[in-house]
């Protein structure tokens, strides 16, 4: 047998040895790239790609097919671990509430064609500078009134008190109503100052006097009626829930209506923050609303989805322009149901809050009837009702400063009108570019 | 996608009646507890699962079957929407960040659409995997998923490297697939 020259085997070894090498190298290889292909896709799956990485890797998932399985594939088992977490049952009426949003959205077309909204078409013009709130707030010693001032500073203190025992971790959310029983029977009444302080009321354009209003007329009224209930402790997680934002509300008008009433929360809400619609669609789908001694149903019907406020004083006037606009309809809806809606671009430059109910001719003509202006004798039982008008007056002069009242209400800024049998109440407000950056608020973590 | 999950989300796609019903008795409980786990706070909880529904019954196309199965997808958008709200919790205010920056991230995933019973099933043998894995994999598992905390933040609350926490959770995620495989059609 011939055999090789020992160079010749050296070299065969040598090879082998350089193939096993290369081969172990690139097995390394496959193996780190593999390895790094799955972090990168626990990384994205976690969040924990920057905004840069993020959209390149999304971008990659968009063409590589195995890419997306692989992603597919981990969110698989990103998602098992969902089942570790101990099981909880969500309030019934969370069901029917998420059910309510499979209904069609009003057809608000006759509306929006009408003369009213087509002269605000003709008639809008964007502030020179946007207004983000808080400039209607006064001093708390302006209000002449002694009782009246203790009154407020009762009432806010009651229910920075009432906050905490209704919030999404207190036992009221979970069920245990005790404790909010006996702070809410125990404490002082909120129908009481109520009483006090709205008789008489007149729909004044005194800044004090509005901010008064504002405070007393805009959620109070409702809150109060959760309260009483809770007092009696006949209540659900449904009031529960509804004192909670009833009660957050309340507290940002009232902060925001008086500038020393708390000035560190205050200076909290004058930060930038973003609140988009969905904060309003959350806590008005399937609301309850009480004024005084009428109620209604309230659904959502076409919400854009974006921004509506840059602060939350600002936010504090545009939720109090809604709750005016509930109180007005919700007491006259022939249906016991009422409905909201946000509609943007219908009005270039600006976003409608509508509100709309069944209501009869008798109780339209009411509302047409409201007027800011004090010299005219209003029927019993509506200067409620007229102030919440002037309340709403008032914000808009604010929002548009440019304009008079007058002007606002000639040019249908904001106004009311009898369409196909229903009654549409509504105001304009100047958008917020979706470019703008900013932080985002939630309703989360109420800066009480 | 299982049979049961692809109907869910085709008759939600067709707008067929009580599809949306259907979705959320089948769903609604798993995903309310996740988002109470994550949160500690069920009105937060139950926003998060009435946006999510409602942005399902919006924008059914923004699931695909090609994204993996739907009830995974359902339960990747819940977490990712509850962990939004806890770093807006912790960031407060910070400017220049673009709204819904967080939320925009796309969700992919993939799992069984099982019901309750089968999902009952498939949460003992999580539980049971997940109790198997080390200590230290499951503790980064836990304060990533459940907590929210990104890898920077698991690294200087336990005193890691950066790079021992990636392989930790690259690790005990590994481990969790081999032991769930069997449960996988």
């Amino acid at each position: 047998m011939h055999s090789q020259p020992s160079s010749i085997c050296r070299y065969q070894k040598h090879s082998s040895l350089v193939c096993e090498v290369i081969t172990a190298q690139i097995v390394t290889d496959i193996n780190f790239i593999l390895e790094n292909e799955r972090q990168q896709a626990i990384d994205y799956l976690m969040g924990s790609l920057s905004e840069v990485e993020r959209k390149s890797y999304e971008a990659l998932i968009a063409t590589n097919i195995s890419t997306k399985k692989l992603v597919a594939e981990i969110s698989d088992d990103w998602s098992s671990l969902a089942l570790l977490a101990k099981p909880a049952e969500p309030n019934p009426d969370l069901r029917s509430r998420t059910l309510m949003l499979t209904q069609e959205p009003a057809d608000l077309s006759s509306f929006l064609e009408s003369d009213c909204i087509d002269q605000l078409r003709e008639n809008y013009t964007q502030p020179s500078q946007r207004y983000l709130g808080g400039d209607g707030a006064v001093e708390s010693n302006e209000i002449k009134n002694v009782s009246q001032k203790d009154g407020l500073f009762r009432t806010y203190e009651h229910l920075l008190g009432i906050l905490p025992l209704v919030s999404g971790q207190s036992p009221a959310a979970f069920g245990d109503f005790g404790a909010l029983q006996k702070f809410a029977s125990e404490n002082f009444s909120i129908e009481n100052e109520l009483q006090g302080w709205t008789d008489p009321l007149c729909p004044d354009q005194n800044p004090v006097a509005h901010s008064l209003q504002r405070s007393l007329l805009a959620s109070l009224p409702s809150l109060s009626h959760f309260l009483d209930l809770a007092g009696t402790g006949n209540i659900g997680l449904s009031e529960v829930r509804r004192i909670f934002y009833l009660c957050r509300d309340q507290l940002k008008i009232m902060r925001a209506s008086f500038r020393d009433l708390d000035p560190q929360r205050l200076a909290q809400d004058e930060l930038i923050r973003i609140h988009g619609t969905h904060l309003l669609r959350q806590k008005w789908t399937g609301a309850r609303h009480t004024f005084f001694d009428s109620s209604g149903l309230a659904s959502c019907g076409n919400f854009f989805e974006g921004p509506i406020s840059e602060r939350c004083v600002e936010f504090a006037e545009y939720d109090s322009n809604l709750y005016c606009l509930a109180n007005l309809i919700a007491s006259r809806s022939s249906t016991g149901g009422f409905q909201l809606e946000l509609i943007k671009d219908a009005v270039p430059g600006c976003v409608l809050a509508v509100t709309h109910a069944k209501v009869s001719q008798n109780m339209h003509q009411e509302l047409s009837a409201l007027s800011s202006d004090s010299s005219i004798t209003l029927p019993d039982g509506l200067s409620k009702d007229a102030c919440l008008w002037s309340l709403l007056k008032g914000s808009m002069s604010r929002g548009f400063p440019h304009h008079s009242q007058e002007e606002l209400s000639e040019a249908s800024f904001f106004g009311k009108q009898r369409v196909d049998g229903e009654t549409y109440l509504w105001f304009a407000w100047p958008e917020i570019e979706n470019a703008h950056s900013g932080a985002v608020a939630s309703t989360v973590k109420p800066e009480q | 996608m299982s049979p049961i999950e692809s109907i869910h989300w085709e008759r939600i796609r067709d707008r067929a009646p009580d599809s949306l019903a259907d979705l959320y008795d089948g769903f609604a409980g798993v995903m309310f507890s996740l988002a109470l786990e994550v949160l500690g706070d069920r009105w937060e909880a139950e926003e998060v699962v009435q946006d999510i529904f409602a942005y399902v019954w919006k924008k059914p196309e923004s699931y695909s079957p090609l994204k993996g199965k739907f009830s995974s997808w359902l339960l990747v958008i819940t977490r990712n929407r509850c962990i939004d709200r806890l770093r807006s919790r912790r960031r407060k205010v910070v400017h220049g960040e673009p709204i819904e920056a967080l939320s925009n991230r796309q969700d992919y995933s993939s799992e069984d659409g099982a019901e309750h019973a089968s999902r009952a099933d498939e949460k003992t043998s999580i539980r049971k995997a997940f109790d198997q894995l080390p200590n230290d994999q499951r503790e980064v598992l836990e304060l990533s998923y459940f907590k929210g905390l990104n890898h920077q933040e698991i690294s200087d609350h336990l005193s890691l490297s950066l790079g021992t926490v990636k392989s930790r959770i690259r690790l005990g995620m590994d481990k969790l697939r081999r032991a769930l495989t069997g449960l996988r059609p």
